[in-house]
């Protein structure tokens, strides 16, 4: 049988990515018993289920309020950030490519920055004004890039270069309100801008369930990314539209990363890193890239954010910062380590 | 089944310049058509004009009497195989992956017993059995045009389009890809296109040529008929002399001034 290396093959990911599902509730688990407070297992047990919560109200108050909700933001904040690298990475054949190249952290920055120093915005106020022009923003710089990459024929190379131009632009915004912001201002700027996870609540919580609802559709495309690698022509003779799943993964992908980033600040680093990672460990099938990638950056981000936590306890660190000391020299470590060239 | 193919009266343009120009030709089945010509004749892109890669700026191509604009890309695809003139560099897939790509057409998301069947049956039809396993990456020149090929079978095509087939190869291995070729034509009554530089390989392998010009259609016939002294002085600038024992053999002489 000639398949048989190919249905072996195909088992073997299965199992992996059995293994990866299995350790997302443990690494929940962890993320809920680790913290200032010290929580046994057991007794976070006993605490969810009682329902007149006879154990220590304030242990239950941080499990419920603080910690899972903030656990579970990680899990789906990390595989929304790897999904979105994983299809933009195909879509657009290019290894460099994150969930950012579009423009979508620096817009959503600039309006985070215009919320915060000038206090202009489109919807809401406080902490919701931040949030919804942040939003706003990232979409803008999103549509921006496809509009302009549109001109050249939406081929990967407009999308990639109009992206880093509107990055750029955004920036310079940022740079300039930097600028011109009061102490304060600037304290909470710069706090947004590393990204972090301690606003997570059970009310924000739920966008971030939207974000993962938004990049479902996105696996339909998984043959399209498939055949994306042999390049434009082939794939349209394979029957693939290459400028249609560019836009429509694109755009999906905008908006459930938009979704995110406006509730965590800019976490990089996930969206690159965890589609690499996948690749290694599964290969360059779509079909089972994707869902291993989603599954690598919730375990990534989760676990980066368990470390911010408590490396420094009582301090937090910002977790972008955790996924670059850390995660960095595990990546690049990885990548020498593999004799097989992973990216085409 | 005879598949015709009817190119009719197509012009593309990019930009100023016209790649073809008014052309029309009618392709049957069974039959191993070769476009020749010099560099920018329009050779490749006659080949995407009839897989619909590329959209002439007037003109139709019909399919069995079917205007392939009215076709849907999808099932386009599973009609015409396209092999590229350039393989990609760097494909981080095994080669029955890389052959299951052909696969695209059909599946949604798995790969059905019939998927990997017809999977099979391509890589044996063209003798790559032994690589099913192997990484794209790792293979020579031929090996992948191979595999290219076998993955435009595995499209169950009717009609297959090869993009400069034999270039790159070495002499065994443009025998052996030209052979299968016409075998593959044959016994699977497909209607094979390719586009190939070699005059003599072109004529050895083919039942009509098709001679392009400044994307004109300079001559069309037989390999005999359109492999004359003329036709050669008038389209590649070059001399020649044609030998015909035992094969037609095109000999230049010197480039003319």
């Amino acid at each position: 049988m000639l398949a048989s290396g190919y249905t072996r093959m195909s088992k073997r990911r299965v199992f992996v990515l059995m293994l990866l599902v299995l350790a997302l509730p443990l690494i929940v688990f962890i993320s809920m018993s680790v913290g200032v407070l010290p929580v046994s297992p057991l007794g976070l047990i006993l605490a969810s289920l009682s329902p007149n919560h006879e154990v220590n109200p304030v242990a239950w108050a941080v499990i419920w309020y603080l910690r899972l909700p903030r656990a579970l933001m990680a899990v789906m904040a990390g595989a929304v950030l790897a999904i979105a690298g994983v299809v933009l990475q195909g879509s657009l054949r290019n290894p460099l490519v994150s969930p950012f190249t579009l423009g979508v952290s620096s817009g959503a920055s600039f309006g985070a920055a215009l919320a915060i120093v000038l206090g202009v915005g489109i919807v809401g106020m406080g902490a919701y004004l931040i949030m919804a022009n942040a939003f706003v923003f990232a979409l803008l710089a999103t549509f921006i890039t496809l509009g302009i990459a549109r001109l050249r024929g939406m081929t990967a190379e407009s999308v990639i270069l109009a992206g880093i131009a509107v990055m750029y632009m955004f920036s310079a915004g940022v740079t300039l309100l930097q600028y011109v912001a009061r102490e304060w201002e600037l304290t909470e700027l710069v706090y947004w801008l590393m990204g972090d996870l301690s606003k997570a609540s059970w009310h924000r919580l739920r966008y971030t369930v939207l974000a993962v609802i938004v990049c479902i559709p996105l696996f339909k495309f998984a043959w399209d990314l498939n055949v994306l690698m042999m390049g434009d022509d082939a794939a349209k003779s394979l029957g693939t539209d290459p400028s249609m799943t560019r836009v429509a993964c694109a755009c999906l992908s905008a908006l459930a990363v938009s979704i995110v980033v406006c509730m965590t600040g800019p976490i990089g680093f996930i969206g690159l890193m965890a589609p690499h990672l996948a690749r290694l460990v599964v290969g360059s099938d779509h079909r089972f890239l994707m869902p291993t990638s989603a599954l690598i950056g919730a375990l990534l981000l989760s676990t980066a954010d368990l470390v911010a936590r408590t490396i420094m306890m009582p301090l937090e660190l910002p977790v972008g910062v955790v996924t670059a000391f850390f995660g960095v020299p595990l990546f690049v470590h990885l990548l020498l380590r593999t004799r097989r060239e992973i990216w085409r | 089944m005879a598949v015709k193919i009817v190119v009719r009266d197509i012009t593309v343009s990019y930009g100023s310049i016209r790649a073809l120009d008014g052309v029309s030709v009618e392709l049957e089945s069974g039959k191993i058509t070769s476009i020749v010509g010099p560099n920018g004749a329009g050779k490749t892109t006659l080949l995407k004009c009839i897989n619909g890669i590329v959209r002439p700026s007037a003109g139709v191509v019909f399919l069995d009497g079917m205007d392939i604009r009215k076709i849907k890309q999808i099932k386009l695809a599973r009609r015409m195989g396209h092999v590229p003139q350039l393989p990609p560099l760097h494909l981080p897939l095994t080669v029955f992956e890389t052959v299951a790509l052909g696969r695209r057409p059909y599946v949604s998301w798995v790969l059905s017993k019939k998927d990997i069947r017809t999977v099979e049956e391509a890589m044996k039809a063209v003798g790559i059995e032994h690589l099913s396993d192997r990484y794209f990456d790792e293979l020579s020149g031929g090996e992948r045009q191979k595999v290219l090929i076998a993955m435009a079978l595995a499209q169950e095509p009717e009609v297959l389009l090869l993009d400069e087939p034999t270039s790159n190869l070495d002499i065994r291995h443009q025998l052996e890809i030209l052979n299968l070729i016409r075998r593959l034509a044959r016994e699977k009554n497909l209607t094979v296109v390719m586009a190939i530089h070699d005059l003599n390989l072109a004529s050895r392998f083919s039942d009509i040529m098709i001679m392009l010009k400044d994307g004109r259609i300079f001559a069309i016939g037989s390999p005999r008929e359109v492999l004359t002294p003329e036709n050669i002085r008038e389209v590649y600038g070059v001399e020649v002399t044609i030998l015909t024992n035992p094969h037609l053999l095109v000999v230049p002489i010197g480039v003319v001034p």
